[in-house]
């Protein structure tokens, strides 16, 4: 009687467990958008270049269509195209994976549009018509914003979407946050296009459910090669993956390229671009992939390019991801600790299995490490820039602030 | 000079060393870097297994894309906690058996041990060891070339491999590591298999190797031209490859010995490039110059250990001879 009596216990843990995870994955599927047809679905928003004024609008539809466009202004419409002030006909529409995939993508870049300014938008294909959505443009000068930083989405699904949910969770709690930078390693084989399939449509769980769409800044990790990465975030193929997203005139965000070599071209444009933006800066911060000062595995040979560049020009604060950890080094100069030196955030925790950082590395003296899916908030003021390192749950687990350099 | 070395003790003593270095430097990522690259691969699966990742993705797919059939009971039946225990378990067993096999490694140090069978017999499981991490790399993939990780790392799986089948028959010097013994054909097809993928990798401007040249010169304050390192990386696949093919039909102790040089070249950039931390890149490859160096000796040695023309290949195997 007894053992029957645990028996069924058990059963009905285990009932209700599986009955518990099958509720929240049909919670997840019912968020998101099924691909049929020219419905517009996989929106996103890609922010690369001076986002004060553009943005890049793209979505994804099953079937190739004719007409793709985004209805968009600074006024609240519904699905009612007609009546917003804008418009913007696709640029660039053509099918992912070269031609491969059976799916569309549809690119939107929209230009002219005002600082800190909510811009409502629908998509349209063939008569088809999104929900409504917003996005904020970053601020002219000297405000007050906040951006989430983390990378290595690449697996995990679920854990995945948690994360997704919490990010649209947090921008809702403080709608200063006004993008993504994402650190690469969206998923495990760049190549392929199933892959990026899921990763497109469970990225629209970062979506508010007041239609606050996130923009991305993205950067190639060393799981994302092939074609689909540039035709996701509209970036020309055969174009370099390093870039510069200008947050307002005076917080800049350098993305670099760990996959081709640092030297040679990259660290000529680094170069110049850090010359530029350097003293015109308040914050000026980079992002790529392999780490610099790594938690977990060996250092690129990047290491001795990037660094000593971060180093002339000052750059305030190096996003990294790869490593699966959390991680904030010290500041470092020359290889040293130096408190006028670069601090090295990140490693990525977007969903992918957590592994554990060499925690006594000399660099992590008066730093931090840790485990566990995160991603960061960096909160940007003209004197400070606070960085929480946030767990997927909420709770915060590092909490510093840099002071602007003199 | 050249004399003593020729002879099976030195040659033997060799090989040791050069297997203990190399294994040194494959040891040290695995004890400081997280694990072996089997297994971060095998733990990955495993996590990725305990979160029923396949199940969950085919409930995406039927729910989101029409493919396949709904799956009613997709379930994460593991905990956070238990599935970090599964993996800690993994790279335990992992530091383990690197433990394991250094500790044999080490006995090796001992000329008399050799002769042992559970010493020697542990050359070849080194051997199985360095090819299952090679797989690994391939596995794990985001690496541009990691597809090829088991044919670039030949030289490296060789060595103990080479020193197992020599130590086989110790007393046997005629046989051993003549230049037409089967035992000598494995190592120069192995040397060309690693100095062919070398080369191809160069050839196809790996950016690994393009930092390298270009980290390198930074060292002196010269800005290496991308169109320059481009130039010197072709040149040097093209190098590497006749090298590779050469070797199969022409066999030199010049070609080897430059092969054995440009090998120890090759390993020493990282440190050169990327400092002196790098210094497990160049123990690792320690058979990409040690096995073209033995072939020079083996090649410059004619008539004297090993006999230049043997006249039956079945005759120069060392468990027929």
């Amino acid at each position: 009687m007894r053992k029957l009596s645990i028996a069924a216990i058990f059963l009905m843990f285990f009932s209700f467990s599986a009955h518990a995870e099958k509720t929240e994955l049909t919670k997840i599927i019912e968020k998101l958008t099924p691909l049929e047809g020219t419905v517009p679905a996989q929106w996103r928003i890609t922010w690369i270049g001076d986002t004060t004024t553009e943005a890049t609008i793209s979505w994804t539809t099953a079937e190739e269509g004719s007409t793709h466009e985004v209805h968009y202004g600074t006024s609240a419409h519904g699905t009612d195209v007609s009546k917003y002030s804008d418009k913007q006909v696709c640029q660039k529409n053509g099918s992912y994976d070269q031609g491969k995939s059976g799916a569309y993508y549809h690119h939107a870049v929209i230009k002219g549009l005002k600082p800190a300014t909510v811009y409502y938008f629908v998509l349209r294909s063939d008569g088809e018509t999104s929900r409504q959505f917003y996005f904020v443009t970053a601020p002219e000068k000297a405000a007050k914003f906040s951006i989430i930083h983390g990378g290595d989405s690449r697996s995990g699904h679920l854990a995945r979407c948690r994360v997704n949910m919490q990010i649209a969770e947090t921008v809702k709690n403080n709608p200063r946050i006004i993008c993504l930078a994402h650190g690469g390693d969206y998923i495990v084989d760049g190549r392929i296009w199933n892959q990026w399939r899921l990763w497109l449509s469970q990225h629209e769980l970062t979506t508010g459910e007041d239609g606050r769409v996130l923009p991305v800044i993205p950067t190639r990790g060393n799981h994302d090669p092939g074609p689909i990465y540039q035709e996701v975030f509209n970036i020309d193929q055969g174009a370099p993956d390093w870039h510069t997203t200008q947050l307002g005139s005076d917080v800049a965000m350098v993305t670099l390229d760990t996959n081709v070599p640092g030297g040679g071209a990259q660290s000529e444009w680094l170069e110049e671009e850090l010359k530029r933006l350097r003293p015109k800066s308040t914050w000026l911060l980079t992002q790529y992939h392999r780490p610099l000062y790594p938690a977990v595995k060996n250092a690129p040979a990047h290491t001795k390019i990037f660094a000593p560049l971060f180093d002339q020009y000052n750059v305030d604060l190096a996003c990294e991801s790869d490593g699966h950890c959390i991680k904030r080094t010290v500041p470092i100069r020359d290889g040293k600790a130096d408190p006028t030196g670069v601090v090295y955030i990140g490693e990525g925790g977007l969903g992918v299995g957590a592994r554990t950082p060499k925690a006594n590395l000399w660099y992590f003296d008066g730093g931090k490490t840790g485990k566990g899916h995160h991603f960061m908030q960096l909160d940007f003021a003209p004197e400070t820039l606070r960085i929480r390192t946030i767990l997927l749950g909420g709770e915060v687990f590092d909490d510093v602030e840099l002071k602007v350099r003199n | 000079m050249l004399s003593s070395f020729t002879k099976p003790e030195w040659i033997r003593t060799l090989l040791v060393l050069g297997l203990l270095i190399g294994f040194v430097g494959a040891f040290k990522p695995v004890v400081f870097n997280g694990g072996s690259p089997m297994a971060k691969y095998i733990a990955k699966q495993s996590q990725l297994e305990m979160i029923a990742e396949e199940e969950v993705e085919d409930y995406f797919e039927a729910a989101l894309y029409g493919e396949g059939e709904i799956q009613q009971d997709v379930i994460e039946s593991v905990t956070e906690p238990e599935r970090q225990a599964v993996v800690e378990r993994i790279f335990l067993l992992d530091r383990w058996i690197v433990g394991l096999l250094a500790a044999f490694a080490l006995l090796l140090l001992f000329p008399k041990l050799l002769n042992e069978t559970v010493v020697r017999h542990v050359l070849p499981v080194l051997s199985l060891w360095l090819i299952i991490q090679a797989i690994g790399t391939t596995l794990n993939g985001g690496k541009k070339f990691s597809d090829l990780a088991v044919f670039a790392h030949a030289t490296r799986w060789a060595l103990p491999m080479v020193l197992w089948l020599f130590v086989l028959k110790p007393d046997n010097k005629k046989k051993s590591l003549g230049a037409a013994s089967a035992l000598t054909h494995f190592i120069v097809v192995c040397t060309s298999v690693t100095f062919a993928i070398h080369g191809w990798e160069a050839l196809m401007l790996n950016p690994f190797f393009q930092d390298l040249i270009y980290g390198f010169g930074s060292r002196f304050n010269f800005h290496t031209p991308p169109d320059v390192i481009a130039a010197l990386l072709r040149v040097i696949g093209c190098m590497d490859l006749i090298l590779a093919v050469l070797i199969l039909f022409y066999r030199k102790p010049t070609v080897f010995l430059w092969m054995a040089f440009w090998g120890l070249i090759t390993a020493l950039s990282r440190p050169l490039a990327m400092g002196v931390d790098a210094w497990p890149e160049v123990a690792m490859r320690v058979a990409n110059f040690g096995l073209p160096l033995l072939l020079f000796i083996i090649y410059r040695t004619p008539g004297r250990l090993f006999p230049q023309n043997s006249k039956s290949p079945t005759e120069l195997t060392y468990e027929k001879a």
